[in-house]
């Protein structure tokens, strides 16, 4: 019955739109051709899934943070952290700084009554000798993209440097539209996936203190993957190089200097900002990869 | 009951949404910085004063050393907040996170009644809070610099994965006087500048020296007997003497052998230059090239199994390399502009060469298989490099020709393999044609031969 009603009021009005619609031209041909274009309408908050105190993050950005961050920045005098500050190594059978006992070295050279060397009379001492520090003298280098980890003169010489290869396949940052957008009544959905932009500030902070061993025989094949265990402040649980890449560490000393970096790196961001505590069990195990394949384009 | 179905749809729908998701997120971290590394390098702890300044002068020495590599950034003594007698056993990492040292080196020595010195480091990663290595040593006093070097070069180690260089000395050509009548002595120091000191008196013109594996011994170039000839020479006493018996006006581009049994040059005959292999222990000279163009400047690759080296038989100057017995020479260059002295890294992945476009000189490098070539210097004459003994840096000389009220000067530079870091090296002189030597044995006589 009320289906009747409304299948018959549905029909009517139907009718009356084309009839009223149609009329006049319902026979004639369509005008050339409109593009057609569907769009989903969805609000970009709900897509992005910000939380509310998303800031705005931009990958290579070397400058001030917000004023929340931490000192990630090298030179700034750490302002005090109001966290109890370093309980990082608390926990687990974390190595317990082991007592080195340093392995007696092969002596250098006992003084053997070395027949001194007679060398040709030489002027030895003509010049004045004062060397102490001489090095420190880095000559003022051209420099060059600083992202690659191997430069070359090459490129820059006669062509100019190239237009900035930046932003990639990264989605782009927020800008503030979005971000005022995002702001606005978003209902944040909690139990839905880490978004992209979630994940980018994640990454973000840790490229940031990734000091990566450049110029290392063959870096550009160095994949080390850690395991991160993060606690619900974001800081670091612990960190630990991935099963698979142990064995290798043991016997290249260059992957273990790079397994290192990374371990350090992380160390180093101590505590990750701006995760949303309500997707805690999505990002307490978090595995992580770092290949610098990348930068040695 | 419409309804009722709708409903099931949507909470099917909810239900979807509020799956669980991803086990675990996977992150790739796909770029980073290329800075130095912070370090804290505490001047080792002393009971006495005299200790103290010791292990200050030590620290100073290994701070110079890190930093020189470019790879390290030693941070300010006067910002440290723990003393190096407060460290005891094990450092508070917390005063040294607090000032972003992302390693730390601390340790102590003690002056002995017999003029020695016994000294203790120890590297630490200040993030991970974990010792990562250390060592002691017992050595004469008055080589102390050899200690701090070595103290370096563990870290540098520990922390970059690759041998240290620091341990190591340089043999350069020092030259003085106006150009008409240069005067070209043999000098040797140090990597670092320190115990400088001059092998010849600079009758003679020298040129190309070159360290024997052991150290002990250095061939190069001389005009001692008016022509130009491939010498050898002890470091220690002196002792010089022509290499090999080579009918023909000159012997050049004189190199060791990476097992140091045998040296490879040109030999120059009727107008033709040709490579020659000479085994040191028995004598026996060997003819590797044969060919019209001329053939030089040849360097081993770090097995011995072959050789690189420069040849016009193109038309004009290339690299190529061939077989340790001189077959299978292949060109490997194929850039634009001419290429000459190759020399191999010790480490095996890179040729270091010279290369002269226009009026331009590079220095650069390639792999042997003459693929990513690399220009990581250049200058108005750029050339001669030189591998440090871990293949990580190069040092070659750049000559600045005067004019306009500026004196033209010579000097030695050093440069990363990364292209980064270039740093003029200070010498007393003007200063071309470097050799860095290989690390110094432990167990050298007197500790190298030369150091004190």
């Amino acid at each position: 019955m009320l289906r009747a009603l409304g299948k018959s009021i549905l029909l009517h009005l139907v009718v009356i739109t084309l009839v009223y619609v149609g009329v006049p031209h319902l026979f004639e041909e369509p005008p050339l051709q409109e593009t057609v274009t569907t769009a989903t309408f969805v609000p970009i908050a709900e897509a992005r899934n910000l939380p509310d105190v998303m800031p705005v993050l931009d990958e290579p950005e070397p400058e001030p943070e917000p004023s929340e961050a931490p000192p990630l920045v090298e030179d700034t005098p750490p302002p005090p952290p109001p966290e109890p500050e370093p309980e990082i190594a608390e926990p687990e059978p974390a190595p317990p700084p082991p007592l080195p006992e340093p392995e007696p070295m092969p002596e250098v050279a006992e003084p053997e009554p070395e027949p001194e060397p007679v060398p040709e009379p030489v002027e030895v001492a003509a010049l004045p000798m004062e060397i102490q520090r001489p090095r420190d003298k880095p000559t003022p280098p051209p420099r060059l993209d600083f992202d690659a980890a191997l430069q070359s003169l090459e490129e820059m010489e006669p062509a100019p440097r190239q237009p900035e290869p930046e932003p990639e396949a990264q989605p782009a940052a927020i800008d503030p539209i979005d971000q005022l957008l995002a702001e606005a009544e978003t209902t944040y959905r909690s139990d839905i996936p880490l978004s992209q932009t979630e994940i980018d500030a994640i990454r973000s902070q840790i490229q940031r203190n990734w000091n990566v061993p450049a110029g290392a025989r063959d870096a550009h094949e160095m994949r080390v993957t850690l395991r991160l265990q993060l606690r619900r402040d974001g800081t670091v649980e612990r960190v630990d190089v991935d099963e698979s890449d142990r064995a290798r560490m043991r016997t290249d000393t260059f992957y273990r200097s790079m397994a290192e970096s990374a371990v350090r790196a992380v160390r180093k961001t101590g505590q990750i900002q701006y995760l949303s505590p309500e997707k805690y069990e999505q990002w307490r195990d978090i595995k992580l990869t770092f290949d610098p394949k990348e930068m040695y384009g | 009951m419409a309804f009722r179905g709708m409903g099931l749809v949507a909470g099917l729908a909810m239900a979807l949404m509020a799956l669980p998701a991803e086990a675990q997120i996977e992150i790739d971290i796909t770029r980073g910085q290329v800075e130095p590394v912070p370090i804290a390098v505490t001047g080792l702890a002393g009971g006495s004063g005299p200790e103290r300044q010791l292990g200050a002068d030590i620290a100073a020495v290994v701070s110079g050393d890190l930093d020189s590599s470019g790879l390290f950034r030693p941070l300010d003594p006067r910002s440290f907040l723990q003393k190096p007698d407060q460290i005891g056993v094990v450092p508070r990492f917390g005063d040294w996170r607090q000032i972003n040292a992302q390693a730390l080196v601390t340790g102590k020595l003690s002056i002995g009644g017999d003029g020695f010195v016994d000294a203790e480091f120890r590297l630490w990663d200040v993030f991970s809070e974990q010792y990562l290595t250390g060592f002691r040593l017992r050595a004469p006093r008055d080589k102390w610099r050899r200690v701090a070097h070595l103290m370096a070069d563990a870290v540098y180690q520990r922390i970059t994965g690759e041998d240290g260089y620091f341990d190591t000395r340089i043999v350069y050509v020092a030259e003085t006087g106006p150009a008409e009548s240069r005067i070209k002595r043999l000098a040797i120091m140090d990597q670092d500048g320190a115990n400088h000191r001059f092998l010849t008196d600079g009758r003679h013109l020298v040129l190309t020296p070159r360290f024997s594996p052991t150290l002990q011994e250095i061939t190069y170039l001389s005009y001692l007997d008016g022509r130009p000839r491939v010498y050898i020479r002890n470091i220690d006493t002196g002792q010089q003497e022509i290499l090999g018996k080579f009918r023909g006006n000159m012997t050049i581009a004189p190199r060791f052998s990476p097992d140091g049994n045998k040296v490879v040059m040109s030999v120059t005959l009727d107008g033709n230059t040709e490579i020659h292999e000479l085994d040191l222990r028995t004598g026996v000279q060997l003819q590797l090239t044969r060919h019209p163009a001329i053939d030089t400047a040849p360097s081993y690759s770090p097995d011995g199994q072959r050789v690189a080296f420069e040849s016009d038989r193109s038309g004009t100057q290339q690299i190529y390399v061939m077989n340790a017995d001189g077959g299978n020479a292949e060109r490997i260059s194929f850039g634009q502009g001419r290429y000459a002295t190759p020399v191999w890294s010790p480490r095996g992945d890179w040729i270091a060469f010279t290369k002269s476009r226009g009026s331009t000189f590079y220095i650069g490098v390639m792999r042997p298989d003459g693929n990513d070539e690399r220009l990581l210097s250049t200058g108005f004459l750029v050339e001669g490099p030189t591998w440090a003994p871990n293949g990580r840096v190069l040092m070659f000389f750049r000559d600045q020709p005067g004019g306009a009220g500026r004196e033209g000067r010579v000097r030695l530079v050093s440069i990363d393999i990364t292209g980064r870091n270039e740093r003029e090296i200070v010498t007393p002189t003007d200063a071309s044609d470097p050799a860095w030597s290989p690390l110094i044995p432990r167990d050298a006589p007197g500790g190298g031969p030369d150091v004190r």
